[in-house]
């Protein structure tokens, strides 16, 4: 079966059709794997004859290039009527990919005045991006395609122009895929969809946002039954979950494999490489040198305050006048467009980067990514490294920089995973209840809806497969009057039934709530931060609530003094010099993934491999093995010492430190019951610290099992985290109303906060649905209780506990960590404030104050 | 229970944790800012907030009651978040209320939220004073005897080894005596905020509340500090 001469691409189907890993791929060499029944060469046949004809061939053809083979595989299966998943690395085209069927149809059908082709991704600068993509040929070739792009950015008058005189092509997000949703005209306006393209599709299945898109997705399959579904996905080690997720019955999935391996090296220094800390301060010398050789480099960090210590210390060390700038999300998003532009036009020789820049943005030149700080998961660490170098059959060039002794390991473990292609397991969530409330108020804004249909729609996404009838009836009722056992007034009723059973809004003007309020990114408060008149960005309210006038912090790399708020902003001068604080920014930190985690036990474990790591490495982990005991994937060690008057017991769970932290919690109820007087703990992805005032006498006992139970149950009903859950969850259903960026509080104090509507809503109705929900997010994530579980029952009986005069090498970290996380607000609130006291009593040596 | 006191214009006053403040000289209750009905006010505008506030607050409020057995009440303003408060409550909530003040002499001083109103067969007053200490829903700026008012919901926030709390406070000067709210639904201002600068003061002294006991930083409070000490710097 050739296909050769349809576009110059052979196909070859003799040899294994997909061989996992490191395939040497020549461009015209594609392996793809189908999962479903081969394609008859007619069709096949009929679609080389639509791309001959069709311009876009001969535009490649004139630039030199031609049609990937998974690009016409892509394009068939859809234009077969499949939903269809294409899992390639960067640079394999995918975005011409997804269009490709949309531009085949367009071009046999013309334009029927509606919109033909829905293009969504998570990121409104991508969305920005591919518009200018695919505006090069469209207009080179003076296609008669009319496409634009639609996101919260976008006048009021454009978006007017979209409803009524709709594109052919829209790019957006799926924020603004439920409000297009929400208007009374949707079926109308979506009658005619063809095709939806989703990109970044690995990057919606395992957060609320991905919720909200499988709901719409949902919801688009009963307006637009016919409208395809075509994803475009970095790899991912679960192709066939993923096709679960987005495809409908005979769903495609289409493969190319990474063509070349990454060369991923781990940065070597004479320097001496801390025992614990994040900053990697040792290091950034020889950071500095790489990025002088490179012609342009990323270099990723894992927080913001990395970001901005990182970049601050490049600049000290920028002697050769490097063109360097920091992107984050806290950043003003003028100053971010402004790094990612500059970028574009090559004006940059380096960019410090969190995650703002994991997503797929096409920066062609950049040819080197540092990663500063440990990976925490191989197939994150693989985006981050596809950055470099977006052409497939060159390889990726990064270079991996530990900031401390463990992430060594870490980047050791990493490394070996990449090498044998062992992707971390994708993570799948179960949709939201808060989402599923939005979306069910979304519907009923574009008309009166049949509940048993709704039901039978919403489950039809993968994320609300396991919904059963009574929780989707919990949440009718809770978008209906917020459906509290108590009686409410039906006068306010969001919903109402309508004498043919369906329900609708009771008011039309009630949208306008649903539409203030779509999304499920919920910021923490957050400040501006002002220079002058200048803004310079945001920082989280909490991190202000620390800082005295005087105080200097970094911010977007400059060091500046925190001199007041005013008019709900932060004032700042620019600082002359010298140390700052950091800001402490929360969130960013990723768990380390399950599959690492094990690779890196095997890794200590393994003596044999240990003459491979440099010296201070070994000596490091030697000086441990004398001291205690090395952890490997069998055992679990737990160490006791005294240290500062308490005893302090270590766990090396290696579980990730959500769920450490709930060890941690679980630990000090089971401790104080034992009599223990446990005073707190802290935790890191590999190990946790409970420190006591008495050491614990039976550790096998203290780690049952069991506590997953007994302990767990109890623990649940008043953790703060699911407080924590609570707020967000309050504003993703509408429970509350969410505070708009920049909008000033009106009152002198807060109207009411979410913590106290937790409060009374647990005491006096602990099933609510909205309980439910956050108990239902609290166990995927934050808890992260089924790994907890996991680790605890394969580990039962295999427990070694050494106890020592003195902290181990490995333990440093945890001791020298004080953060936030490591205290239990509620659960140590009034021991904390008559600590305070005594504290103050010793300072001022008085007896008491009354 | 927190056996914590404070001289007050020559009077002995007991800090309750649940905001109240305790007179056992004269054997008053005093506290304010119940906000009855908060929750339901908002059903309005579509903001479905659990409707179980009012009966906490009351449960609240019976069980300090039981505790130290008040004979006199007074309740320093906004009891009802808004003048319909009342006819919107249960008739179990009613009679809740209606069962705490029976047998007790009640002071009603008017708030801003409550709209003068008060439950049948009692009257409002604007102001009291007893023993020389006039008690108002909002403090007067112009005030020099000793005033004791609410209104403000002051909340204080500690830091200490990289824990934050934020708990509800009194704030006492020499002649001002500042009340927490006691309704379970209502958020707090924090107590350095420019609004309350007529508490701001050396001597200032804060008093915040824990579950069963009410906690006492050192001395001082400006609008940047709680306790003499910058908070973050424990």
């Amino acid at each position: 079966m050739t296909r050769a001469g349809m576009v110059g691409v052979t196909m070859r189907n003799d040899g294994p059709a997909y061989r996992p890993h490191r395939v040497d791929i020549a461009i015209d060499r594609v392996y793809i794997e189908f999962m479903v029944e081969p394609l008859h060469d007619d069709t096949y046949r009929d679609l080389s004859a639509r791309l001959q004809s069709h311009p876009l061939t001969g535009w490649l053809q004139g630039r030199g290039w031609d049609w990937f083979d998974h690009q016409v595989r892509t394009a068939d299966s859809a234009l077969e009527g499949r939903d269809t998943i294409l899992f390639a690395p960067t640079g394999a085209g995918k975005t011409l990919a997804g269009f490709l069927p949309s531009f085949l149809d367009l071009a046999d059908r013309g334009s029927s005045g509606k919109l033909h082709t829905l293009y969504i991704s998570p990121l409104k600068a991508l969305a920005v991006d591919v518009h200018r993509n695919i505006q090069t040929p469209i207009e080179a070739l003076d296609l008669p395609v009319r496409f634009e792009t639609r996101t919260g950015d976008t006048p009021a008058s454009r978006r007017q122009r979209q409803k009524t005189k709709p594109p052919d092509f829209l790019m957006t997000t799926p924020e603004s895929l439920a409000l297009l949703l929400s208007y009374e005209d949707a079926a109308s306006y979506f009658s005619g969809l063809q095709f939806v393209i989703i990109d970044e599709l690995h990057a919606f299945f395992d957060n609320k946002r991905g919720d909200l898109l499988s709901l719409n997705l949902a919801r688009l399959a009963t307006l637009a039954p016919q409208a395809r579904r075509i994803g475009l996905s970095a790899t991912i080690d679960r192709p066939q979950a993923a096709c679960d997720w987005l495809c409908r019955d005979g769903g495609a999935i289409v493969r190319v494999p990474q063509a070349t391996a990454p060369e991923i090296t781990i940065l070597q220094t004479d320097k001496r490489i801390p025992w614990s800390g994040h900053m990697a301060r040792h290091a950034l010398d020889e950071v500095y040198a790489e990025i002088g050789r490179a012609k342009m480099s990323v270099v990723f960090v894992n927080t913001r305050a990395q970001a901005e210590f990182v970049f601050q210390r490049l600049w000290q060390l920028n002697e050769d006048n490097l063109r360097i700038a920091v992107h984050h999300g806290s950043l003003e998003r003028e100053l971010r467009r402004k790094v990612e532009a500059m970028m574009a036009a090559g004006g940059l020789d380096c960019v410090v980067a969190t995650s703002s820049l994991d997503l797929g943005l096409d920066w062609a030149d950049v040819d080197l990514v540092i990663q500063i700080g440990a990976p925490k998961g191989v197939s994150r660490l693989l985006q981050r490294v596809g950055r470099a170098n977006h052409r497939l059959n060159e390889p990726s060039r990064a270079i991996l920089v530990p900031t401390n002794r463990f992430e060594y390991l870490e980047c050791v473990a990493a490394q070996a995973e990449i090498a044998v292609n062992r992707l971390d397991g994708a993570a799948f969530r179960r949709g939201g209840f808060d989402v599923l409330a939005q979306h069910v108020f979304g519907v009923a804004c574009s008309g009166p809806f049949n509940a048993d249909d709704l039901f039978a729609e919403v489950t039809s996404a993968a994320a609300y497969a396991d919904l059963d009838r009574s929780q989707f009836d919990a949440i009718i009722g809770f978008v209906t009057n917020g459906g509290y056992a108590l009686a409410a007034y039906p006068q306010y009723n969001r919903l109402t039934t309508l004498a043919d059973g369906t329900i609708a809004l009771r008011e039309a003007r009630m949208a306008r709530q649903y539409r203030m309020n779509i999304g499920t990114i919920v910021e923490s408060p957050m400040l501006k931060v002002k220079l002058r008149n200048r803004t310079l960005g945001s920082v989280e309210e909490n991190f202000v609530v620390n800082l005295s006038p005087g105080d200097t912090f970094l911010f977007g790399g400059q060091v500046l003094t925190f001199e007041g708020i005013s008019n709900a902003a932060v004032m700042v001068s620019k600082a002359r010099g010298g140390e700052a604080q950091i800001p402490s920014y929360g969130g960013g930190r990723l768990p380390l993934s399950s599959n690492l985690s094990y690779a890196v036990r095997s890794l200590i474990g393994d003596g044999e491999s240990h003459d491979d790591l440099p010296g201070q490495i070994r000596d490091w982990l030697s000086l441990h093995a004398d001291r205690s005991a090395l952890p490997d994937e069998k055992t679990l060690l737990v160490e006791i010492f005294p240290h500062r008057k308490r005893y302090h017991t270590v766990i090396y769970t290696f579980a990730g430190r959500n769920a450490n932290q709930t060890l941690g919690f679980l630990l000090l109820r089971r401790m104080k019951r034992a009599g223990l007087r446990p005073m707190g703990f802290s935790m890191t992805d590999y190990a946790l610290a409970v420190w006591s005032m008495a050491p614990p006498a039976d550790v096998t006992a203290l780690l049952d099992p069991d506590i997953m139970t007994e302990e767990f149950e109890e623990w649940l009903q008043d953790t703060p985290l699911l407080k924590r859950l609570f707020r967000d969850a309050a504003i993703i259903s509408g429970l509350v109303e969410r505070r708009h960026p920049g909008q000033v509080k009106t009152g002198r104090q807060i109207l009411f906060s979410s913590d106290l509507i937790y409060d009374v809503l647990r005491r006096h109705e602990p099933d609510h649905i909205l309980l439910q929900a956050v108990r239902r997010d609290a166990m995927q994530g934050l808890i992260d209780a089924g790994r907890l579980a996991d680790t605890l029952q394969e580990l039962n009986g295999h427990i070694v506990c050494r106890e020592l005069d003195m902290i181990s090498p490995m333990a440093v970290p945890l001791i020298m960590q004080i953060s936030r996380e490591n205290t239990v607000r509620s659960e140590v609130g009034d021991d904390l404030m008559a600590d305070m006291e005594q504290e103050i009593i010793r300072a001022a040596n008085v007896e008491s104050i009354h | 229970m927190s056996n914590r006191s404070t001289e007050f214009a020559g009077q002995t006053m007991q800090l309750h944790p649940s905001g109240a403040l305790f007179w056992r000289g004269t054997s008053t209750l005093i506290l304010g800012d119940l906000h009855l009905e908060k929750a339901s006010s908002y059903h309005r505008s579509g903001q479905f907030l659990p409707p179980y506030d009012t009966a906490q607050t009351l449960a609240n409020l019976a069980a300090v009651c039981d505790d130290l057995r008040p004979d006199r009440l007074i309740l320093l303003g906004d009891v009802f978040h808004d003048g319909n408060a009342w006819a919107r409550m249960s008739s179990e909530n009613r009679d809740r209320l209606i069962a705490i003040l029976d047998g007790r002499d009640t002071v009603w001083v008017e708030g801003n939220h409550d709209q003068s109103f008060v439950p049948p067969g009692h009257t409002g007053q604007l102001e009291w004073a007893d023993h020389g200490i006039i008690m108002r829903h909002i403090m007067d700026a112009a005030e020099t005897r000793p005033e004791i008012s609410a209104h403000f919901h002051p909340s204080a926030t500690i830091s200490l080894r990289g824990t934050r709390l934020r708990r509800p406070c009194f704030i006492q000067t020499a002649t001002r005596l500042l009340l927490p709210s006691f309704g379970v639904l209502t958020g707090g201002l924090d107590c350095r905020d420019a609004a309350l600068s007529p508490l701001h003061g050396r001597d200032t002294q804060v008093f915040m509340l824990g579950e069963d006991n009410v906690f006492a930083p050192p001395p001082g409070l400006t609008s940047q500090a709680v306790g003499g000490l910058k908070s973050g710097g424990w």
